[in-house]
């Protein structure tokens, strides 16, 4: 009797700490003044670029939400997650698994995820409301839209801060978050760098949409024409979930005893597994070549650059 | 005591951010005036301006703190070690300089000076509170410059990363020239011992 009402209260308890904790960690992070300040900005430049007829919808908008609050938030997320290693060995004694201390900070990353959420809202109201004209979507459908739109803010804004969260529970040296910082821009650099002297093709393609954030959409050369990139949006989006899960797998590994890591083990096979399908998919889907909109509707496929 | 002084410093991080943002400028001088060119300038400054805010961590602060040296000899001796990004930025666009004549060296280094000097100053601030400022001032700094360089929201009234020359400079140059002004002011207001502020 006394081991079963043990066992309920142990069970009932766990998932209430988690609870408890994210709140406490969410609202670190929502109070966090580098996060408010990217917000902000975030807010500002989306406003400031809207009133601009010129910006393609889908390409230069939807880097807001991912610098200003993504890569804001990936370095926030990193601080908090550092700013408990002074108190480590108090926190090490206190009956709170290391997991449910990261599962609280990996919650606390639905902060930033929900300001992505708010911004593709706004995005899809003022596309409805606004209609921008119609080759200013490129070749994209309103399928492909909402996916391009949701990759670049909820996911870029969700993602980030995991990361930043796993790199805070995984590094050990000063200038770590500069790092992280730096690697991701890098990273994303990197790959468009390689796509954008090319039309198409499997391998350039494949670099770009490794990345964690990639242009599907942008202003062709002259900035009266746009170019729609390769690869298939849906799935690419589905390799995003893919990376966030992985992320979140990460920090949660740190610190996890056996049967939890066991666990975590497998679920992260199973999703670098989806993730690895859905990118291959991605890879394949979608335009095989670069394929340049003009306003009067006309579309002309990239030859060889 | 210069020796010993220096001996805290966090050589491995400020070493490596240098060393990665001279590759990156090095780089971006083998690739002039192209996409990436302009993008890796951007990142560059960002390491180097983020290596520079390290010159005043020091884990061992409760010793050095109360150690017979006043803070503005102790900061004087650790922002010399600022010369080594500082010379790198500049060796790395001299070097694009050479390899595209159309680099606004002038300019350029303008706007990398000005960053290093607004990061050092922005560290020195924030020593006067915590030990070791470099992690929260460089991956603050780096925020910054990797944002205006890739989407400067206030480029129609002051673009404050121009990476090419064909950008408006006039507004862009005035407006480092006071920033590093400014940080030099508050890097010497900073350096103060608390009994004479």
């Amino acid at each position: 009797m006394t081991s079963v009402a043990q066992r309920s209260t142990v069970a009932m308890s766990r998932p209430r700490t988690l609870g408890v904790l994210a709140r406490i960690e969410a609202r670190r992070f929502a109070r966090h003044p580098l996060f408010l300040a990217g917000v902000a900005l975030c807010g500002f430049a989306t406003i400031y670029v809207a009133n601009d007829a010129k910006s393609d919808v889908l390409g230069g908008d939807g880097f807001f939400p991912a610098l200003f609050v993504g890569v804001v938030s990936m370095v926030v997320a990193y601080r908090l997650t550092r700013s408990t290693r002074r108190s480590a060995e108090a926190l090490d004694a206190v009956p709170t698994a290391a997991t449910t201390r990261t599962g609280a900070l990996c919650l606390a990353c639905l902060v930033p995820a929900a300001v992505g959420m708010l911004w593709l809202a706004f995005m899809l109201f003022a596309i409805r409301r606004w209609p921008p004209q119609p080759w200013m979507f490129g070749t994209f459908g309103p399928g492909d839209r909402v996916s391009i739109l949701a990759g670049e803010s909820v996911l870029a804004c969700l993602g980030a801060p995991l990361l930043g969260v796993a790199a805070g529970r995984w590094f050990r040296f000063p200038g770590g978050a500069v790092l992280l910082l730096l690697g991701v821009v890098g990273w994303v650099t990197a790959g468009f760098a390689v796509a954008i002297n090319t039309s198409g093709g499997l391998l350039p393609t494949g670099l770009r949409l490794s990345t964690p954030f990639t242009f599907f959409l942008t202003t062709g050369r002259g900035s009266r024409s746009l170019d729609s990139w390769t690869g298939s949006p849906e799935w690419y989006l589905l390799w995003l979930v893919a990376l966030c899960g992985l992320a979140a797998i990460a920090a949660l590994l740190h610190g996890a005893t056996d049967t939890a890591r066991t666990r975590l083990l497998r679920v992260g096979a199973l999703c670098l597994a989806v993730g690895l399908l859905a990118y291959a998919l991605a890879v394949t889907g979608g335009l095989s070549r670069v394929v340049t909109v003009h306003p009067d509707g006309t579309r002309t496929t990239a030859a060889a650059r | 005591m210069k020796r010993g002084l220096l001996r805290g410093v966090p050589w491995p991080p400020l070493l490596c951010m240098t060393a990665g943002g001279g590759t990156l400028l090095g780089v971006a001088a083998a690739v002039p005036s192209s996409w990436l060119g302009v993008r890796l300038i951007g990142v560059g400054f960002a390491l180097l301006a983020a290596a520079a805010a390290f010159v005043f961590d020091e884990p061992g602060a409760a010793v050095v703190d109360a150690a017979p040296y006043s803070l503005k000899v102790r900061n004087l001796v650790r922002a010399s070690v600022v010369a080594a990004p500082l010379a790198v930025s500049a060796l790395a666009l001299a070097l694009m300089r050479l390899s595209d004549a159309s680099t606004p060296f002038g300019r350029l280094c303008l706007q990398a000076v000005g960053l290093i000097v607004v990061s050092v100053a922005a560290a020195a601030t924030v020593r006067r509170f915590r030990a070791t400022p470099g992690e929260l001032v460089g991956s603050t700094i780096a925020l910054v410059v990797v944002g205006l360089s890739v989407a400067d929201p206030f480029a129609r009234w002051v673009p404050l990363l121009p990476l090419s020359a064909d950008d408006h400079w006039g507004r862009t140059s005035a407006t480092w020239s006071v920033a590093i002004a400014a940080g030099l002011l508050v890097l010497l207001r900073a350096s103060r011992d608390r009994l004479d502020a």
